[in-house]
């Protein structure tokens, strides 16, 4: 089977190989190292991609697809990875499936490295998948207008929104305990050492048991833009005489002493308060991430930025209210009814991955009053207004249906699928109209031009009389030429 | 009345004392005229030895004693018999970074509790004086009647200044129009006689690259110096030397290469003469000689690799780290550089922002937010070239022009242009920089008290200003240009004390200060009339505060309650 034949055939029945570089042996002691969701979000896509065909999950995106090939099969391989990393010159149809939050990709070549402008790798593929219509606008200012950008976030809401039963109605907790193998940190209980420096927590099976309003933040702590350090002063600041306030930072990081370290300075240095921090570092099991899910009142986020954010998606699947910023890609899920929206404002940066560190988009900074703000008016509204908390759950599960169930998703991909395919076809039939233009001009005996030879046989006058009917159409033609252009 | 006016006479050695206790002084000196209508005024430097003396003469005279104090809390003279009061500037640093956070609060009780009540001169005064004391302590605020002084016999200024200005300083000038920044090159056109400084006799020099020397600002292509030294950026850094090379040199460097650059041979060249050495995984000491045929004082580095290492968490184009490098040889004699001229002069025109007495030595806390100012305008005026920023700094901490350097690297080719003035300004050019300003940009974190901010808007200067500071000076100016600033914790570690968490401070909001600066220029290009009365506005709101007259009639008020109580 060709490219084209690929184009044409049928939606269903397609054969999608997946690559992303984490493997699931190795994903444990990778968490909040570079691109470590990445394979989070493919473990989400792929049940959704089998409605669609067979999918493999392939662990060399070159040598492996080509015997893929060789059996005469022409899938399409998804690759879960920045545009920059994906590799040049593979042997069939291959689109990225990628996170960004910043408002400009990257648009130039650094490092001597051709590959590091997106627009180069993004051109070649002739398409992509990203996770929100944020992303979607910024790469279509990049790529043009016709791109064939798919904004599909992954399909989380059916799994956790099953979680809404097991929630109480209640937004003050009763005591539950957290149960989970790696390092912990309690403000109630910080061990100090002779110098009246806080000791380093040591790792193991750990047990915390919460209760009362619980906040909850799931965030990689050496990830500048989740912003931990506001989050944790504007809570003290705001809730600090609340001994009933608790809030739970799961950290996600594989290491104890670089994910814990930073945080227990930080703790540490701390005015007095009666409110609790709770960290916990470590892999959570399913059951027990579950049960944080079902035990938290509002969850956190304060990142200058979000391609989707999981933890969020999942916490507001379930049910639970956020305190979050509607900016980036959780403009199309946060909002009044469902949460405590933080102001944020634009803020000049660099590409994330840019060594260089040359300013040349912007991200989202979070304004920290209005941080301290949200957590003061959560919690009255948890002590005072249970009515409204509970509406308040219900419109975030209900709008992350909206968002990232596996109906909506579904018919996203199908619909991008659909397009992807027309516009690849399109262009088949652009590169076979310019191969027939080679040739005639091959053929063609004289170097002039077939139209200024006609013109020039029966002069100027004569020919604009002649041609004047013919003008319309000469204007359609360069509409559709130009246009052809732009899709290139 | 008897009034005893105290400001702490000796200089400390801190240069923020210093500087506090020259602003306390311009102070009693606006107001020393106004003192001395109301009663008899005595200046007292050692308010311990002095006071009780005078003290005892009023009583006998049968005259009430007012001690006014014109300092900071903690060098207000404690125990005296006196009743007093005390003019508070603020901001202070009870929620910085003093060792003992908890126990200047304790302390700064003890010094205001017997008073009953203190002046501000600032609202950031008043909130840090109610922080401590608490909301009942009452704190009068008070305006310094500096209008008269400040505005006396000059024109009102109506509309922006045109055509060409000269702006002086003496000192040094740096110009962004110097340089050539680019993402992985930096060139510096300075001439080597306009850029050396001084001549080199051939004995030792040892030039140092963490953040605590002012070599840095020598350094091409680095990033922001570290405490140990500094970290290249591109693939050809160099180091521009403020004196020339000439004859046989030997040049020493304590260098170490990053990732691929440990055990590789990168080349090193100086006045066209090429030498190579290897650089090691870690410090090492490493030494190359050269002969020079003429003058030259770039040093250059060639080869180094900035590529990316796969895996490495950090996306940093480090490559050659450098501590120190140290210079030996025959000296150069034979051709002297000029001595520099000790007055900088510079011709801007266009529409020219200017921020003056700006005090850049504290790294941990600045008050004066240049970082994102500086930021702001080139994200502004990127392709704008006719928009100036000038920023006049009196005092700066080593690594200020290294750092410098490093916000305009990133920020990368722009149109308008930078020029930073360090030095003393006298008052000829203080006035000539104020007449060449279109717009005066004050970034203050505080809400204190800034004698700059208040000069230019008495001499009808708009300004760009952050909320709290116009709240403050302009309070029904509605023609004014503000900049938003948002609230934050007020940074690592917070005291360990309770009402700390009453605290905050201030940031620029970027891209409010990015859209000030966007608004302002359109005014002063297109909108002669809604400059104008951005001009009436500024001098306005002084002629209403800060006249002698009104502030007079404030402080009788104000005197005449302190003295009487207890």
């Amino acid at each position: 089977m060709t490219d084209q034949a690929l184009a044409a055939a049928p939606l269903r029945g397609l054969h999608f190989l997946v690559y992303t570089p984490q493997k699931s042996s190795t994903i444990a002691d990778a968490l909040g190292k570079a691109d470590y969701s990445y394979f989070f979000v493919m473990q989400h896509f792929a049940p959704l991609l089998r409605r669609f065909g067979e999918v493999t999950v392939v662990s060399d995106p070159t040598a492996e697809v080509a015997r893929i090939r060789a059996r005469g099969d022409t899938p399409l391989l998804l690759l879960f990875m920045p545009p920059h990393k994906v590799p040049a010159g593979l042997p069939c149809p291959a689109l990225p499936v990628f996170a960004w939050e910043y408002t400009d990709i990257p648009d130039e070549a650094w490092n001597g490295e051709a590959r590091s402008d997106w627009r180069r790798v993004l051109r070649e593929a002739g398409g992509g998948i990203t996770h929100s219509a944020f992303a979607a606008d910024a790469i279509r200012r990049a790529m043009g207008r016709d791109f064939a950008i798919g904004s599909l976030p992954a399909p989380i809401w059916d799994r956790y929104s099953r979680l809404v039963e097991r929630k109480p109605g209640d937004a003050v907790q009763r005591p539950w305990t957290l149960r989970f193998d790696g390092g912990l940190l309690d403000s109630h209980a910080l061990s100090l050492d002779a110098d009246g420096k806080p000791r380093a927590p040591v790792g193991g099976a750990q047990s915390a048991t919460l209760s009362g309003v619980v906040y909850t933040a799931v965030l990689n702590p050496l990830d500048g833009r989740k912003n931990w350090g506001d989050i944790i002063t504007a809570f003290v600041w705001a809730l600090g005489e609340e001994a009933q306030a608790t809030l739970l930072l799961k950290l996600v990081h594989s290491d104890l002493a670089q994910g814990c370290g930073p945080i227990l300075d930080r703790l540490a240095e701390l005015p007095p308060h009666r409110c609790r921090i709770v960290v916990a570092q470590g892999y959570l099991s399913d059951a027990a991430y579950e049960t944080m899910i079902a035990g938290t009142s509002y969850v956190v986020n304060a990142a200058t930025g979000e391609g989707q954010c999981l933890p969020l998606m999942e916490f507001m699947s379930a049910g639970t209210p956020a305190i979050a910023p509607d900016h980036t890609a959780m403009q199309e899920y946060v909002s009044a009814a469902n949460s405590f929206v933080l102001r944020s404002s634009d803020e000049w940066t660099q590409w994330p991955h840019d060594g260089r560190g040359v300013l040349r988009c912007f991200t989202l900074r979070v304004s920290w009053d209005s941080l301290r703000e949200a957590f003061g008016t959560s919690f009255t509204l948890a002590m005072q207004d249970p009515a409204r908390y509970r509406a308040m759950g219900e419109a975030a599960s209900e709008a992350l249906r909206a968002y990232c169930s596996e109906a909506i998703v579904s018919r996203s991909l199908e619909r991008f699928l659909a397009r992807w395919r027309r516009r690849r076809r399109l262009l088949g039939w652009y590169d076979r109209l310019r191969l027939l233009g080679s040739r005639y001009a091959e053929w063609r005996p004289s170097a002039v031009p077939l139209r200024s030879s006609l013109r020039d046989a029966v002069g100027l006058q004569a020919w604009r009389f002649i041609t004047a009917p013919l003008r319309p159409v000469r204007r359609l033609a360069k509409l559709i030429r130009a246009r052809l252009k732009a899709l290139r | 009345m008897r009034i005893l006016a105290f400001c702490p006479a000796a200089l400390g050695t801190e240069p923020e004392r210093a500087r506090s206790r020259h602003v306390y002084r311009t102070v009693l000196e606006a107001f020393l005229p106004l003192l001395r209508e109301l009663g008899e005024t005595i200046v007292v430097r050692d308010a311990q030895a002095e006071v009780p003396a005078l003290q005892r003469e009023a009583q006998v005279r049968g005259e009430r004693c007012l001690l006014l104090c014109f300092a900071d809390p903690d060098q207000i003279p404690r125990g005296l018999p006196c009743p007093a009061l005390s003019v508070l500037l603020g901001p202070f640093d009870v929620l910085g970074d003093s060792a003992r956070p908890g126990e200047t609060a304790v302390d700064w009780r003890a010094a205001l509790a017997p008073h009953g009540a203190a002046l501000a001169l600032s609202s950031a005064a008043r909130a840090v004086v109610r922080t401590v004391m608490g909301d009942a302590f009452p704190v009068q605020p008070l305006a310094v009647p500096l209008f008269e002084r400040f505005a006396a016999g000059l024109p009102a200024r109506s509309e922006p200044p045109r055509g060409s200005r000269r702006v002086a300083v003496e000192g040094r000038i740096f110009d962004s129009r110097d340089y050539d920044f680019e993402p992985e090159r930096v060139h510096c056109r300075t001439p080597l006689e306009r850029y050396c400084r001084r001549t080199w006799s051939g004995a030792r020099e040892e030039l140092r690259f963490d953040f605590a020397h002012a070599e840095t600002e020598h350094l091409g292509g680095f990033y922001e110096p570290e405490e140990w030294g500094s970290w290249s950026r591109i693939r050809e850094p160099w180091v521009m030397l403020p004196f020339p090379l000439s004859g046989s040199v030997k040049l020493t460097l304590c260098a170490a290469g990053y990732g691929r650059n440990a055990n590789r041979t990168i080349a090193v060249e100086i006045g066209g003469v090429r030498r190579e050495l290897t650089l090691w995984g870690r410090f090492e000491e490493l030494c190359v000689s050269f002969d020079l045929p003429r003058p030259a004082h770039l040093i250059q580095f060639r080869g180094i690799d900035t590529d990316e290492i796969p895996g490495v968490g950090d996306h940093r184009s480090m490559g050659i780290g450098l501590r120190w490098m140290a210079l030996e040889g025959a000296g150069c004699t034979a051709e002297l550089p000029a001595p520099p001229a000790p007055l900088q002069e510079q011709t801007v025109d266009g529409v020219v922002y200017v921020s003056m007495d700006a005090d850049l030595s504290d790294a941990e806390d600045p008050i004066k937010v240049w970082r994102e100012v500086v930021k702001a305008f080139c994200c502004a005026f990127r392709d704008t070239p006719d928009a100036v920023l000038v920023l006049h700094v009196a005092h700066i901490r080593p690594c200020f022009f290294a750092e410098l350097h490093t916000v305009l690297h990133k920020a990368g080719k722009i149109a308008a242009r930078i020029l930073v003035l360090h030095g003393e300004l006298d008052e000829g050019r203080r006035r000539a920089l104020i007449d060449a300003s279109t717009y005066y940009v004050c970034a203050a974190r505080h809400e204190a008290l800034c004698l700059p901010f208040k000069e230019v808007l008495s001499r009808g200067v708009p300004a760009l200003a952050p909320e709290h500071v116009y709240r403050a000076e302009l309070p029904d100016a509605d023609a004014a240009v503000q900049m938003r600033y948002v609230a934050e914790s007020p940074g690592w570690p917070v005291p360990e004390w309770r009402g700390a968490r009453k605290a905050t401070r201030h940031r620029a909001d970027f891209e409010s200060v990015v859209q000030c600066f966007e608004s302002s220029y359109r005014i002063a290009k297109e909108d002669p009339s809604a400059y104008a009365r951005l001009c009436r506005a500024s001098r306005e709101s002084q002629a209403r505060s800060s006249t002698a007259a009104l502030v007079r009639k404030q402080l009788e008020a104000l005197l005449v309650q302190g003295s009487a109580a207890p």
